[in-house]
């Protein structure tokens, strides 16, 4: 039942929110999103308490002639996605509160899509999810487009046609399970009727999700939209991006895709992760040559993410792990990275990493930081990147060495990126008059800080509550076939 | 019945009212007649009729879909009626679309081929009249006589695909045909004929390519509220009426003459969408839209069945009203009289006024099927059908042309939320609470369907 607060409130929360007066917006909705960390507490409690809490489920009848439920429920795995969204949720409704316009749209769009993620890890129905997951596109879209910078129409077209034509194709797959099944949308139902597809249609199906989500996460040469995306988004819009959208490709792959087409699994299973690692180290290779720091990070991001899919397609326990304790945790780092990265560029007007120089001597606070969220995303130890990479790359090397050396590389290429980049803005003489950041920005940035830290000495915060459910879920998965 | 003669007599006392001097009253009873075919539809729903010595037949496919039609006439007249009521003509205008929903019945309750050409007749010249109403309007002419020679050619052809068929047949009942088609026809290559004359007579009526030229010109020509009434209502008649042939004469799909009409829906919504991905006109775009929307309604056409009964009746409701939204913003954004519309006219709406822009981009995001509108399950139920029964690539056409639908949606959301107006228009566009109500009504109608798409799925079950 609580599940049901935890997706409907934020809904209800955008339509209120239009009506609360600008001045006061920014308070109010930073309230409720405290009222939301509560209820998360609140459900990781009861999870921790008994794994099927009756809080955790709801179902209802919801679409009768066509057996669909409205069907929610959270399991150890999902309660970490929903932690994610709950956690950056105040950081995004905070960040440059003042410098925007019309801020009680923004933070209505941004409640709508924050309900509509919740749905999308919650959803334990075919239809509820597709519904869910589109869904979550409308405000997004709008965000980028009513905020975003001088190539916004251009790039907002490309960016939802992209994303809806694999959404097109994920919903011709859905329909074709569902309807060589028992008239059923819930997910048992759905696993059932496309484990008994034959191989070709397997293949078809396999194929149609897949594009949905490779095309969300994204993985080279599905990511044509992002880094232009990232790029014009206003900073608000690239957040919800980086942080928590592409998440939701990689929770499809986990929850929809894999267990629902196991024989299609197998068989792609090879050629996706070498893509995947393909992916990773195209991304970086390109981050290399980059020298505009949000498109650096877009691109870094695309890298990790990559190692995240190849990772979760091992499908074994370590890496599940890995990547869902990576999901979490790039999460935290990419928002603090691209909040550095929002910081630099407002107050020196320059985005350019070659123009910048000297800004330590400007920015001392800040630049301690920025090096350290740096460090954790570049996985070094004692960081919240750590233990998720290494778990990755450990499941990668059970599974293929030389992948795993290759996608090592990524690593390797990330730190020569970032450090350079670190380097050459803020290493030299200062070309800058500007002074260091304001007490609000240090608080926001010592937060994430703060989590990197945590996240980083004690890993195993978030892996009670997944354990227990990946090797339920493994071994429910190799008793299906 | 009663629906036939509601209708019937309204037309018949709106043509006197002006003598006998009764006029003011007209558009009052007019929508008193509607909401009594409600109410008796309501009343007798599920009990069969039959009239004419069988050759009209009230069964529950006929009845769902004049329930919904009359539901649709008074949103309709909810929307655009104050606009009609405006003119002095406003009696004769009531008379006419009175005369065409009893067309629309027919089309809807015939078991009689010679019902099918008498409804389609009466049906369509009262649209002759209509679309040329602006009569000092070069365009508003223009559109008329094209509607007219080329409307009056289709029903030609339909007339020489019932001869044809009653030779091949021996009758026109349909029931009696259905019979016939499975023994073996003496002159098979007459039946075959006949069927392909009709199905072209029929895809004239919907707009599907390859007879879907007429559309664009007529519906750019024609006054607002009479090119929504056509492009949602008599469009629901002519596929709703070409359904009801397919489903009494053979029960379901057709073979060859559905291998037909699945070739005309793949081009339809693919032409359709591609032409209007070009266009700059919004209500040209609309109307190529329009051509892809009845493509993917012949899906259900083809599937036919309850399957595509239902597929079909939902569709049209939520594209009909999807269209009465859009058409509402148009008639208030596109207020200069000189036809040189263009997108360009919705720049920076949300500016002018954001209940008009937001009321556009539902009816848009609705018609492009976009979760939780009503659009998405109409999709999803057409999608479903085409699945159940094998047809892939209509699917994958159908997916295609959503896909380029929602470019051009797109253009207009662009338009409307991120440019700014031009300096030499009305800085603000007034809107009275009547008009709020109209499109807070048939916005929140489209969400409601979308949440509950059973509301309208139970009308149907046979």
């Amino acid at each position: 039942m609580l599940t049901n607060v935890l997706i409907l409130f934020p809904l209800l929360f955008a339509m209120l929110v239009r009506v609360v007066p600008n001045k006061i917006v920014w308070s109010v909705s930073l309230g409720a999103s405290l009222f939301q960390i509560f209820i998360t507490s609140l459900l990781v409690y009861n999870f921790v308490d008994s794994a099927d809490h009756p809080s955790l489920t709801s179902k209802f009848l919801w679409i009768e002639s066509i057996g669909a439920y409205w069907n929610v429920a959270l399991d150890g795995m999902s309660l970490i996605m929903v932690g994610l969204v709950t956690l950056l949720l105040p950081l995004v409704l905070v960040v440059r509160k003042n410098a925007i316009s019309e801020t009680h749209n923004l933070h209505s769009l941004i409640w709508w899509m924050t309900g509509a993620m919740y749905g999308v890890f919650a959803a334990e129905d075919g239809l509820l999810f597709y519904t869910f997951w589109e869904f979550s596109l409308i405000p997004i879209y709008f965000i980028c487009l009513k905020w975003g910078d001088a190539d916004r129409v251009k790039v907002t077209l490309k960016f939802f046609l992209y994303t809806l034509a694999g959404s097109l194709t994920m919903l011709a797959s859905l329909i074709y399970v569902y309807l060589n099944g028992s008239s059923d949308w819930s997910i048992d139902a759905l696993y059932q009727a496309g484990a008994g597809l034959n191989p070709i249609e397997q293949q078809w199906v396999f194929i149609g999700f897949f594009l949905a989500f490779a095309i969300k996460i994204p993985i080279v040469p599905f990511h044509g939209w992002q880094p232009d995306t990232y790029q014009s988004s206003p900073l608000q819009g690239t957040l919800l991006l980086s942080t928590l959208m592409g998440k939701m490709g990689l929770w499809g792959l986990i929850k929809w895709l894999i267990p629902m087409t196991p024989l299609a699994f197998h068989m792609f299973q090879n050629g996706i992760i070498i893509l995947c690692v393909i992916s990773v180290l195209y991304a970086s290779i390109v981050a290399l040559q980059q020298n505009e720091i949000k498109r650096l990070i877009a691109w870094a991001s695309m890298a990790h993410v990559s190692l995240m899919a190849a990772s979760i397609f091992v499908w074994q326990k370590e890496g599940l792990e890995g990547s869902l304790l990576q999901m979490f945790n790039h999460g935290v780092i990419t928002l603090a990275l691209f909040y550095c990265a929002s910081i630099i560029t407002n107050k020196s007007g320059l985005s350019k990493i070659s123009e910048l120089g000297g800004l330590r001597n400007n920015m001392p606070s800040f630049s301690g930081f920025f090096l350290w969220i740096l460090m954790a995303s570049i996985a070094l130890p004692f960081t919240s990147g750590f233990p998720g990479e290494f778990s990755m790359l450990y499941a990668l090397y059970q599974y293929q060495p030389i992948l795993a050396a290759l996608a090592g590389l990524g690593t390797i290429l990330g730190a020569v990126y970032m450090l350079r980049a670190y380097h050459q803005m803020m290493h030299g003489d200062s070309k800058f008059t500007f002074h260091d950041i304001h007490q609000n920005n240090k608080a926001l940035l010592a937060v994430g800080s703060g989590l990197i830290l945590l996240f980083g000495i004690f890993p195993n915060l978030l892996g009670i509550l997944s354990d227990e459910t990946i090797v339920q879920y493994l071994s429910q998965f190799s008793s299906n076939q | 019945m009663l629906q036939l003669m509601i209708f019937g007599g309204i037309g018949l006392l709106a043509m006197v009212s002006e003598v006998l001097g009764f006029s003011r009253i007209m558009s009052l009873l007019f929508r008193i007649g509607t909401l009594v075919c409600i109410g008796s539809l309501f009343i007798n729903y599920g009990l069969d009729y039959t009239w004419f010595g069988n050759m009209m037949v009230e069964d529950r496919f006929s009845q769902a879909f004049i329930l919904t039609a009359c539901l649709m006439l008074a949103t309709w007249t909810f929307g655009f009626g104050r606009k009609i009521g405006e003119d002095e003509f406003r009696n004769d205008y009531i008379a006419l679309f009175s005369f065409s929903m009893v067309g629309g019945v027919m089309m809807l309750s015939y078991t009689n081929l010679v019902m099918l050409f008498l409804g389609l007749e009466i049906l369509s010249i009262p649209l002759y009249v209509l679309v040329g109403s602006k009569k000092r309007n070069l365009k508003s002419n223009e559109s008329a006589f094209k509607y007219f020679l080329m409307g009056a050619f289709a029903s030609g052809v339909m007339l020489f695909g019932i001869a044809f068929l009653y030779g091949a047949t021996g009758t026109f009942d349909l029931h009696q045909m259905s019979t016939k088609t499975i023994t073996v026809l003496d002159y098979p290559i007459f039946f075959q004929l006949g069927m392909v004359l009709l199905i072209f007579a029929f895809a004239f009526k919907m707009g599907v390519v390859p007879f879907h030229y007429w559309a664009p010109d007529v519906y750019e020509g024609a006054p607002n509220p009479m090119t929504v009434y056509m492009a949602s209502l008599v469009k629901t008649f002519a596929v709703a009426s070409a359904f009801r042939f397919f489903l009494l004469v053979f029960g379901g799909e057709a073979g060859i003459y559905s291998t037909l009409l699945m070739g005309m829906s793949v081009l339809s919504m693919l032409v359709g969408n591609i032409m209007g991905a070009v266009q700059d006109n919004p209500k040209r775009l609309l109307a190529y839209s329009g051509i892809g929307h009845a493509g993917f309604m012949l899906i259900a056409v083809i599937v036919n069945g309850a399957l595509g009964a239902n597929a079909l009746l939902y569709y049209s409701v939520v594209y009909s009203l999807s269209l009465f939204l859009a058409f509402f913003v148009l008639d208030k954004v596109l207020i200069h009289d000189d036809f040189y519309w263009s997108i360009g006219d919705f720049k920076g709406l949300s500016k002018r006024n954001p209940w008009l822009a937001l009321s556009m981009t539902i009816a848009l995001l609705s018609m492009a099927g976009i979760p939780p509108l009503g659009g998405f399950f109409a999709k999803l139920f057409v999608l479903k059908a085409a699945f159940e029964h094998g047809h892939g690539l209509l699917v994958f056409a159908g997916l295609l042309g959503s896909l380029i639908a929602m470019y051009y949606y797109l253009k207009f959301i662009i338009s409307m939320y991120s440019r700014n107006p031009d300096s030499d228009v009305v800085p603000t566009l007034p809107l009275n609470y009547w008009d709020k109500m109209v499109m807070a009504f048939i916005g929140l109608t489209l969400l409601l369907l979308g949440l509950f798409p059973d509301l309208i799925s139970v009308l149907i079950r046979f």
